[in-house]
């Protein structure tokens, strides 16, 4: 593989970016982050990643629309999603729109790490 | 004393004055009568009179033995006509009169008995004559006398008789007065206090003492507007923690954001300590500092919410409210897609009111909404002053499923709800009504089904100045 898997986390909580883009780039990971989720879908359009890792509910653009757009540009990026206000409802309606998976905060970051590599297909890596 | 003592005693004293009147004419009436017939008893004694003058006419014009026997039945006619009323004459003329009538017609008896005898000396026809004169003019005016004494009795009687009606009206009016001041002008303030508790302004009376049925009366509705009071008060805390039940969830949720922050660092920190620098290790602490202040303030607007409260009011600015209230709700809305529009006139006439029960209030109006669209949809609240200039308008509309016509005069009822069961108490818009009436206010619904509801409430501006006010404060103590 010539360069490394990418990542995009999008969360209008600064801090999971910031903690996100300090694990998963001491992973080895090519991270992107955005707060504002309007920048991160314009980002989608030039651009494709891996893996995105999104919260749920964010001002502009929310997740699930996020989700959908990723997957209309690239149905191979394997979309994650984290939210603070779980609910049944929206979880079904992610794993409809084909989400990889579904977090409720707090997460751990073993949990999203794990998740991530299943993504790659790169169970039992370390 | 009791109204109903009072009653007896006043109807008693005036009955009895009433008796006392009618006896009174009873008795008069009874004495005209008696004096009216003596009257007429004297009618006979004048009529013998007349006789005795008739007879002494006829004997002085012949002078024969027959003028001269009935000229002396005559005289002992009336002699028994006035020994016969004798009594009569003293009551009526008293003893005095009698006795002169008595001695004239001795004197007169004696001269005809002289001119009758044949011992007539010069003169006595012509005394005699006199002396008949003097006994009918006697007789005529004992009559006359007790005439004028009975038309005297029937004025006397006509003028008290008119003094008593107009003492009995002034009486009767004053009775009638003070009966009002002591009996229906406390009723009159029981029912306007009455008036007031159905319109929810729960003050007590003040100032109707005694130990009468009314005092008894008033005590017992300070007793029932202390209680309803007091069951208000827990209404509204009831209401209160209806909506918090709906509130916590949301700030349940909300939690999980700073909550995800500090465990994520935490979580950094173990595993990569060796490759962050000093700095940003300080810069990672500091953060959960704030992530926990974050935490403690999301807690703090919960609990400043659910405390019980006074219900102290003071000038507040509605728009304030509003706003912070809104906060309160805003991972509600959050979790249910609704987008929030808030307009607000700055800065607001101010209003007295109790900030926490109004905020209370819009609470409970938000939850509504945001139940009414579980789908998402958009809620706006404006705040602005009335078009009347005395109130300050607060609509919150939403675009939710409605409320069907018929349902709207429930709306505010107590226990009424649509929820299912567990869904919610049918409290809230009841206890909402009841903290807006007592502040004077209005609080109305416009629904059309499929469309959305709109909750207009209006409270009275704050005309300043008279009960001791504190300044403006602000009532959440931070938030």
């Amino acid at each position: 593989m010539s360069a490394n898997p990418r990542i995009l986390v999008v969360d209008d909580e600064k801090i999971v970016c910031d903690m996100s883009r300090i694990c998963f780039t001491n992973e080895g990971y090519d991270v992107t982050t955005f707060t504002d989720s309007t920048q991160a879908r314009a980002a989608l359009e030039t651009e494709t990643f891996d893996v995105i890792i999104t919260d749920l509910k964010m001002k502009e653009v929310d997740g699930l629309e996020l989700l959908e757009y990723a997957k209309e540009k690239n149905p191979d990026t394997k979309v994650i999603l984290l939210t603070a206000f779980g609910t049944l409802e929206t979880a079904v309606e992610a794993f409809h729109k084909q989400a990889f998976d579904y977090f409720t905060k707090p997460v751990t970051i073993r949990d999203l790490q794990e998740s991530v590599r299943r993504a790659l297909g790169r169970e039992g890596e370390e | 004393m009791s109204i109903k003592r009072k009653l007896l005693l006043t109807l008693g004293v005036g009955l009895a004055f009433i008796t006392l009147l009618g006896l009174l004419y009873y008795y008069n009436l009874v004495t005209i009568r008696r004096r009216l017939l003596l009257v007429e008893g004297m009618d006979d004694l004048g009529a013998a009179v007349g006789e005795v003058r008739r007879a002494e006419k006829n004997y002085l014009l012949y002078h024969d033995s027959t003028s001269a026997r009935e000229l002396a039945d005559q005289i002992r006619l009336l002699r028994q006509a006035v020994q016969d009323k004798t009594p009569d004459l003293i009551s009526l003329a008293g003893a005095d009169s009698v006795n002169s009538l008595d001695r004239r017609i001795d004197q007169y008896a004696t001269l005809a008995s002289r001119l009758m005898g044949g011992e007539e000396a010069a003169g006595d026809a012509d005394q005699l004559r006199e002396t008949g004169q003097a006994l009918d003019r006697s007789s005529r005016s004992i009559v006359r006398a007790e005439r004028g004494r009975i038309q005297r009795m029937i004025v006397t009687s006509h003028r008290t008789l008119l003094l008593s009606l107009i003492v009995l009206l002034v009486c009767g009016t004053a009775g009638s007065l003070i009966v009002t001041r002591l009996i229906v002008a406390p009723l009159r303030r029981i029912e306007r206090a009455t008036r007031d508790v159905s319109e929810g302004r729960f003050s007590p009376i003040h100032g109707i003492r005694g130990h009468d049925e009314i005092g008894r009366l008033a005590e017992a509705f300070n007793h029932m507007v202390h209680r309803i009071e007091k069951h208000q008060k827990e209404l509204v805390q009831a209401g209160k923690l209806a909506s918090l039940g709906t509130l916590t969830s949301g700030v349940a949720h909300e939690l999980n954001n700073p909550l995800n922050n500090i465990s994520m660092i935490a979580q950094t920190f173990i595993q990569h300590r060796t490759v962050l620098t000093e700095v940003e290790q300080v810069e990672l602490m500091d953060e959960i500092e704030k992530q926990c202040e974050r935490s403690k303030e999301i807690v703090h607007n919960l609990l400043d919410f659910s405390r019980v409260r006074g219900s102290e009011r003071v000038a507040s600015d509605v728009g304030q409210v509003v706003e912070r209230s809104l906060k309160l709700v805003q991972n509600q809305l959050d979790m249910a897609g609704i987008v929030a529009e808030l307009k607000t006139t700055d800065p607001l006439p101010l209003v007295r009111m109790n900030p926490h029960q109004i905020g209370q209030v819009l609470v409970n109006i938000y939850t509504n909404a945001i139940k009414a669209m579980p789908r998402g949809g958009m809620l706006r609240v404006e705040s602005a002053p009335g078009a009347d200039g005395e109130h300050v308008v607060v609509a919150v509309s939403d675009t939710g499923v409605g409320i069907p016509p018929e349902l709207h005069p429930r709306v505010f009822d107590p226990f009424f709800t649509t929820s299912d069961v567990g869904g919610g108490t049918g409290l809230g818009l009841s206890v909402s009504y009841g903290i807006i009436k007592r502040h004077g206010g209005t609080i109305s619904v416009a629904s059309e089904p499929g469309k959305g509801s709109t909750f207009t409430i209006t409270l009275p501006i704050h005309t300043g100045g008279s009960d001791d006010e504190r300044e403006p404060q602000d009532p959440g103590g931070g938030r």
